[in-house]
């Protein structure tokens, strides 16, 4: 089916409102919407939603040969679908400009800053290594897919158990659930983006726009960041430029949130390794509930 | 005479039903026969086993090959059984647009048949898929020469060539009838070599299925009239599907119906009874030739 | 001789883009699906006199393969002959399914989800349909409900039942294992028994629930 297109009445409201400092769901212009994530009982599996959008990620292991540039590393794939569940106009089969740029900017940002240690995916240097792939689904589109899709897989990753292998001689054995307690993957940092969207030429911005305020701006930046302070990707994309100072202020906001965000991610695992001890099956929870960003 | 040509072209689907309420269909055959079935095994020389099916005007054809392969580490005991069922452009003019998901036409199309070739393609090697798997006809673990080391793998290709309806069941025939026929070499594995060595002078050894899947399709129109074996015709006006597996004179192993009307109990008991009646008939008369 | 311990739960209007929208539970196995419709349909697809159907099934991990394809097929064909289509001619209705855990049953999980989507979004229906999962154990002749993995393997047959809620008949049948005639009338009117007292109450009470709450 076809979008449907944005009338001039939302854009001059929408463009009319930032002048006033006013955004149409209350909040402040540095404001992230609520986010919760909701871990399932499949290792590796979870849903993340910011606000609105929600997205599912789920982690699957397989052994494969490795490539035969890297013959002692593991290979890492994330697909990020656009499904048709999330918005009328997505379709299935050839990717979109939208998801090619969106599977591209997550490549850059997990995969090229290695944030998951793909050597101890190894078990036999050139022969057999794990595969981890990540499949990411939008299941409600409500603006900034790029965010929810970067914490999704964070969370997941973290979640997942790989099962345990023993090497002898010729043969591989891999052990079931039951046998032997299947190992967690190993994260070396955890590069969290944040989406800054520009109005009017660059003159106003928006942490974390909505569907309605993606369609109206015009340009994005994007910056991907860990709790250390270091910058893992940073993508400007869009009709306008930018003062050197404003992506400085961009940058200090994105190092403040990042920081709030690590916390909220990492305690949220914490609890689902004690849930597990419990056999609880599903958790739910929400950041607003923990801290209130400013 | 006109009239009646007029009738068959402007309303297909009531000239076809005064055929039915007489209990009778417009090619001579009853409400429960099936087309005449004729079936020629060893017809591709190249192949381990293979076998031609021609169901009125049907026509199928399989061909197995077999490999040798090195079975994969979560089932070191299993050989591999692999089916693929092709319905290319040729076989119907329906067939004709090779996009994905276009449904061509939109007049005579019953919402129960019309599908897509990827679909259709889909659908019946699955339905082989299952057949082999369901029956328990073949075991993949008879398939295994030595645990871990070397398996046959059997690739079982099925291509249509002429499509008048009813393309599953002869799919089915001729995969079993291309499985008898099925000559494997013998084959033993040098441990220290890490190899595996053929005997000579070959030794030909034909695989023992562990019984004979027969499939049967009937369909529904309204009022609830049960007939077997649609031809393209009947599968364009027919209302809702049903398909039934049978591997002797009690058992079954599949029973899929699609949407469309609901079926009462005693409809799907007639079925059933229809589907172990036309097995039993093709088993003395077909598979039993060879 | 009944057994059942399952566990089905569900929940409408989960998400907000799509028209109509349900996640069903049952046991351990949980499906989403989302419903767009009737909309604007692609030339290609069009149909002069009645709305056309489709169907995507996505699956929790990997690209689609051929099970996919043909549950689409399925679910599909079932739709067609239950949606009032003639109501709105050249239109598109798309139902998309979400494979969110999977612990078998995931066939009856899918359907009972696609018909609470379509009651969400408000598309005429000519009768609801309810599925039932169960399997036959063989020495003790009793059924288990929504049967998991392992008690599938080690059933004597199983197999998924769609049933209508206007007289109870038979849609749609996807069997496995090998049994009988008599055996699969046995399951047959147990599962159809089991709908007429589960699953159909259970669709009741939560679209009162949706529209006591509005």
């Amino acid at each position: 089916m076809r979008e449907v297109p944005l009338s001039l009445a939302e854009y001059d409201f929408v463009i009319k409102a930032l002048q006033d400092n006013l955004r149409l769901d209350r909040r402040s212009v540095y404001d992230i919407r609520d986010i919760k994530i909701n871990f399932l009982k499949t290792r590796g599996a979870c849903i993340v939603s910011i606000g609105n959008t929600q997205i599912s990620a789920q982690v699957s292991a397989d052994i494969v040969k490795p490539k035969d540039s890297r013959p002692n590393e593991g290979i890492l794939k994330i697909n990020l679908e656009l499904s048709p569940m999330g918005a009328q106009h997505f379709e299935v089969g050839k990717q979109s400009d939208q998801g090619v740029e969106l599977n591209r900017l997550l490549e850059k940002n997990l995969k090229q800053s290695r944030f998951l240690d793909i050597e101890t995916l190894c078990i036999r240097a050139g022969e057999k290594v794990w595969q981890i792939r990540i499949d990411l689904n939008v299941l409600n589109y409500e603006g900034n897919i790029l965010d929810c899709a970067n914490i999704a897989v964070i969370c997941a990753v973290s979640h997942f158990r790989l099962p345990e292998v023993s090497v002898t001689g010729d043969q591989i054995k891999i052990f079931t659930p039951e046998e032997r307690n299947p190992i967690p993957l190993i994260t070396i940092h955890m590069p969290i983006t944040l989406s800054f969207a520009f109005f009017d030429q660059g003159k106003y911005l928006v942490v974390d726009p909505t569907e309605l305020e993606e369609k109206c701006m015009d340009g994005k930046l994007v910056i991907g960041m860990n709790r250390h302070r270091e910058i893992c990707t940073m993508q400007l994309s869009g009709n306008m430029l930018l003062l050197k100072d404003q992506i400085k202020r961009c940058v200090d906001i994105t190092a403040n949130k990042v920081a709030k965000l690590t916390e909220f991610i990492q305690e949220e695992l914490n609890k689902t390794t004690s849930d597990l001890d419990q056999n609880q099956s599903v958790r739910t929870s929400s950041l607003a509930d923990k801290m209130s960003l400013t | 005479m006109q009239d009646i040509d007029i009738n068959k072209a402007t309303q297909p689907y009531e000239y076809y039903l005064k055929f039915i309420k007489e209990n009778c269909r417009p090619d001579n055959r009853r409400l429960s026969d099936i087309r005449p079935c004729n079936v020629t095994v060893n017809c591709i020389n190249t192949a381990n086993g293979s076998s031609l099916v021609k169901l009125g005007s049907t026509n199928v054809i399989c061909g197995i090959n077999a490999r040798l392969c090195r079975p994969k580490e979560d089932r070191p005991n299993k050989g591999y059984i692999i089916c693929n069922v092709e319905v290319p452009a040729l076989c119907s003019s329906k067939n004709f647009k090779s996009s994905s998901s276009a449904q061509s036409g939109g007049f005579t199309q019953s919402s129960v048949s019309s599908a897509s070739i990827e679909q259709t393609q889909a659908m019946l090697t699955q339905l082989m898929q299952d057949i082999i798997a369901e029956s328990k006809c073949l075991n993949e673990e008879d398939l295994c020469i030595k645990e871990g080391k070397l398996a046959w793998i059997l690739y079982i290709d099925l291509i249509c060539l002429n499509n008048d309806g009813n393309v599953q069941d002869a799919c089915c025939l001729a995969m079993i009838s291309a499985l008898k026929n099925l000559k494997l070499y013998e084959v033993d594995f040098d441990e220290e070599e890490n190899k595996p060595i053929v005997k000579y002078p070959l030794i030909l050894k034909s695989l023992v299925l562990n019984n004979e899947p027969v499939c049967t399709s009937l369909f529904a129109l309204e009022e609830n009239i049960l007939l077997t074996d649609p031809n393209k015709q009947e599968e364009d006006f027919m209302k809702t599907f049903v398909l039934i597996c049978s591997i002797d004179t009690k058992k079954i192993c599949l029973i899929r119906k699609l949407g469309g009307f609901s079926l009462k109990t005693e409809q799907l008991n007639l079925c059933i009874n229809r589907a172990l009646e036309n097995g039993k008939y093709l088993r003395e008369n077909v598979y039993n030739k060879f | 001789m009944l057994f059942d311990s399952s566990n089905l739960e569900a929940e409408l209007g989960c998400l907000t883009k799509p028209d109509g929208s349900a996640k069903f539970t049952i046991n351990d196995t949980v499906q989403l699906c989302g419903v767009y419709g009737p909309g604007e349909v692609k030339l290609m697809k069009e149909i002069a006199e009645r709305a056309s159907v489709s169907v995507v099934y996505k699956p929790r991990v990997g690209l689609n393969t051929n099970r996919e394809k043909v549950f689409e097929y399925t679910l599909r064909s079932i739709l067609d002959g239950i949606i009032i289509t003639s109501l709105h001619p050249r239109t598109a209705i798309n139902v998309i399914i979400q494979e969110v855990q999977n612990d078998s049953n995931y066939l009856a999980c899918s359907l009972n989800c696609a018909c609470l989507a379509l009651l969400d979004a408000n598309i005429p229906l000519k009768y609801t349909f309810a599925s039932v999962s169960c399997a036959l154990i063989e020495n003790e002749n009793r059924i288990i409900y929504f049967p998991n993995a392992k008690q599938e393997k080690e059933s004597l047959m199983s197999g998924t039942f769609v049933f209508d809620s206007v007289d109870k008949d038979l849609i749609s049948v996807n069997t496995s294992g090998v049994f009988d005639q008599d055996q699969f009338n046995f399951i047959l009117n147990n599962a159809r028994q089991y709908a007429i007292d589960k699953i159909f109450p259970l669709f009741n009470k939560l679209i009162n629930q949706q529209y006591n709450k509005n």
